[in-house]
């Protein structure tokens, strides 16, 4: 009897350890941009609602610090709002002899944020670029009030403080930017300042005034709307991606279609960006 | 009245007693201010050192390793293991040349075959104190005395985005060279690499350029040319020799690469690229002459060796013959082309093949070994106590007379030193062969194939010394990545002489003479621990 027991509680054991084993939550984990982080958090929390078995981690930190983990091994997934620099995928193949996968998830448009005080309301390339590089300081010199300019950015971690450089400022930025550790600290730092201008993601844009942005002075402005950005006339619009170290396969798969699918898409929108199909 | 009185009594005082309260505040809130003030200001100084923090960068690593050979038969005195590869094959060529082993390399003893060492030991500071500039410095601390790895800087230039410009000591623009020892899937360089680029680093400067558009990376570096050649050192201390620059010529190296990739075919990557490098040996540096204006050189023009003086043509009636196209003090040319592919497939979590191929010409330094035939050389020294090597080393052996300035041998007289060792030119060629399996997401298996041929117009029998030994090594690795920080390898290196009866090598002794007609038993197996931060 007492063996008998003995098997069986063997037995049960044995099914118990292989039941849980195949129960154990599959983890995916996603560091990087900050542009993309509110994204990617809605992303997960609403695939975790219909996939009980997946534990999705999403963490911030900059572009550059996703791609950093990703080269290392500490995330799955690398969430960028740029590509990937030349010497991140020489890392890649280092490590992982992989040239690594880029999936372009959403679109964005790099949105400058004004005071709602602010009477400006449109700006040129040219313009942006005098602002940030120092060389225009007061608001006058751009048809608005006699007061200096105070600058916000992002910290050089960042997707789009790098977005920003090559495709805008196209130079170093002013020693007088200040710099912040996410979109939203750029947005609230403009809200509370009425002679501040900052830039972030189109997402971000509460409590602030969007301005129009034009190619030249002979352009037209345009406002980061959905429809200008489809119609890629709104002149900083860019691809947000996600980055792996090779072409993705089980769970991670399968929550990669959901997001470029009608799901995943829809949530895109619905956060502030703009879908990429 | 009296109500009056009291009223205005009440309000007198209690406007005092506010005035009173409204100062202790005003005094309360000034003193609180001040406070604040202080505590701002130290917080902006500190925020300001660690502001300077954040621009030094300090990574590194450390490999511990076991390491086993198989043993070296010496037929004479028995079994032993010491110095079968101390002057041939993958040691000597760890060593730059080097006869024998110093620093983090191991040290056997006669009885031994198996030891622990710590191969590396490195720390990588890094300044960057804006964008676009860096400040490297990476001392080596392993065994065997500090060594200065790199130290330059390095700086972007603004109008051009991609374009740098590099300065101090840094590696060579090699794939193999720059691909850091701390990522490499085997434990050591290939052999080619590891002759024509000893010590990996060189003194000079480099324009680097990245392009933004597209992935191509070009490398242009300006350099000493004698950095960490055995050839170029006159003295036992390494430190100051490598620092000398020998000649006035600079030596240039030239690499370029491209990576291609199809948005077709999503799953493979390659890289396509060649490199160059045009050098000069100035025939007047050898080690083993003293007298700095002794003018010999050796031009090997039927590939066994051959020498030149600057007097006498005597000499020309041995085997050994003058070339006359060349003039002493003139400069041997060293130059080799290579060509190199690096194929990444994304199959089951990824799969790599990387090959290079080099060839060209070498400038080597003669060996002192003195065997064969015997040459006498009267009219050079006056003496009949010269003799040259088979190889084309020349060993004084007494050296007593003074003669007048256009005869060597004043050169030659009252030296401590008395064996020559005449520059060889080499006609060479070698390349590698890599296999990368990634298994899961921590282990990789890795085989290497590699072909170092020193002397490529001898074969077999016809190579009658061991530098002119080729050799290929066939090496099996296994890699276990533990966590972000450790990885630990295990590898079994063959390296496969090439068979010649006419050659022999020296153990470390120097006085066991081996023949080479037989794969020298040198398989190495190791195990390697690293950390890395």
């Amino acid at each position: 009897m007492k063996k008998r027991n003995i098997i069986t509680a063997i037995a049960l054991g044995v099914v118990f350890t292989i039941a849980t084993a195949f129960m154990v939550k599959q983890k995916i984990t996603v560091k990087g941009s900050d542009t993309l982080v509110i994204l990617a958090q809605r992303w997960a929390e609403v695939y975790m609602k219909s996939n009980p078995n997946v534990e999705i981690q999403v963490t911030g930190g900059g572009s550059g610090t996703g791609i950093a983990a990703l080269i290392n091994g500490s995330t799955d997934i690398a969430n960028a709002s740029r590509q990937m620099k030349q010497s991140e995928i020489d890392k890649l193949k280092e490590r992982y002899n992989s040239m690594g996968v880029e999936i372009a998830c959403a679109k964005d448009g790099i949105t400058i944020f004004i005071n709602n005080s602010n009477p400006v309301t449109e700006l040129s390339i040219k313009q942006l670029s005098g602002i940030y590089t120092g060389k225009i300081k007061n608001w006058k010199e751009i048809g608005g009030p006699d007061a200096a300019i105070k600058l916000y950015g992002r910290e050089n971690s960042s997707g789009t403080y790098v977005y920003f450089k090559d495709n805008v400022v196209k130079a170093d930025y002013a020693a007088s930017c200040q710099t912040l550790p996410g979109t939203a600290a750029v947005v609230n730092a403009v809200k509370k300042d009425k002679y501040g201008i900052g830039y972030g993601g189109a997402a971000y844009a509460e409590g602030v005034k969007d301005c129009k942005v034009k190619k030249d002075d002979k352009s037209t402005a345009y406002l980061p709307t959905a429809e200008n950005i489809k119609s890629n006339v709104y002149p900083i619009s860019r691809y947000l991606y996600m980055y792996l170290k090779n072409r993705p396969t089980g769970e991670i798969k399968k929550y990669i279609d959901w997001i470029l699918g009608p799901e995943g898409q829809k949530l895109v929108v619905e956060v502030g960006y703009f879908p990429v199909k | 009245m009296k109500r009056i009185l009291i009223s205005t009594l009440m309000a007198i005082s209690l406007s005092g007693f506010s005035q009173v309260n409204l100062d202790t505040l005003k005094e309360k809130i000034d003193e609180h201010n001040a406070k604040l003030n202080a505590l701002d200001e130290r917080l902006s100084t500190d925020e300001a050192d660690l502001f300077k923090l954040a621009k030094i960068k300090i990574s590194g690593y450390i490999q511990a390793q076991w390491q086993h050979r198989e043993g070296y038969d010496y037929t004479t005195s028995g079994k032993g293991y010491q110095g079968a590869l101390l002057t041939f094959g993958q040691f000597q060529a760890q060593n730059g040349g080097a006869t024998t082993l110093t620093g983090a390399f191991p040290q056997y003893g006669l009885s031994n075959n198996n030891t622990f060492f710590l191969r590396r030991a490195r720390i990588k500071f890094t300044y960057e104190p804006a964008d676009g500039i860096a400040f490297v410095l990476q001392p080596d601390l392993s065994t065997g005395g500090l060594a200065l790895k790199d130290a330059y800087a390095l700086a972007n230039f603004k109008f051009c985005k991609g374009l740098a410009l590099w300065a101090g000591q840094f590696n060579r623009p090699n794939y193999e060279v720059e691909y850091s020892s701390s990522s490499r899937e085997v434990l050591e360089r290939s052999m080619v690499i590891q002759k024509l680029y000893p010590g990996e680093r060189e003194i000079g400067t480099k324009i680097e350029y990245n392009s933004p558009k597209i992935p191509l990376h070009v490398q242009l570096a300006l350099l000493n040319g004698n950095f960490a050649n055995a050839f170029t050192r006159t003295s036992t201390n390494k430190a100051t020799i490598d620092a000398v620059d020998n000649d006035p010529q600079k030596d240039v190296m030239a690499r370029a690469y491209y990576t291609i990739k199809l948005k077709s075919i999503s799953w493979l990557g390659i890289d396509i690229g060649t490199h160059g490098y045009f050098g000069n040996v100035n025939s007047d540096i050898n080690t083993g002459l003293i007298g700095s204006n002794y003018k010999l050189y050796i031009q090997n023009s039927n590939y066994t060796s051959v020498k030149r003086f600057d007097s006498p043509a005597s000499v020309a009636t041995d085997k050994y013959s003058i070339d006359s196209t060349k003039t002493p003090g003139a400069c041997l040319k060293k130059q080799w082309f290579g060509g190199e592919m690096r194929i990444y497939l994304d199959i089951l979590g990824g799969l790599a093949i990387k090959g290079e191929f080099i060839a060209g010409q070498n400038i080597v330094s003669g060996s002192t070994t003195t065997a064969s035939t015997t040459y006498k050389i009267d009219t050079l020294t006056g003496k009949s106590s010269t003799t040259i090597g088979s190889d084309g080393a020349i060993t004084v052996n007494t050296v007593t007379s003074t003669k007048n300035s256009t005869n060597p041998t004043t050169y030659l007289n009252g030296t401590a030193k008395t064996t020559i060792s005449p520059f060889k030119i080499r006609q060479f060629s070698g390349f590698y062969v890599y296999f990368i399996k990634n298994i899961g997401k921590k282990n990789q298996f890795v085989l290497r194939y590699d072909v170092y041929d020193p002397n490529t117009k001898v074969k077999g029998d016809g190579v009658n010394t061991s530098s002119d030994i080729a050799i290929s090594t066939i090496a099996l690795a296994w890699q276990y990545y533990f966590n972000d920080n450790i990885r630990i390898t295990l590898q079994y290196d063959m390296p496969q002489n090439e068979k010649s009866n006419n050659a022999a090598f020296k153990t470390s002794t120097a006085t066991v003479v081996s023949n080479l007609g037989k794969d020298v038993k040198d398989n190495m197996l190791s195990v390697r621990v690293q950390a890395k931060f």
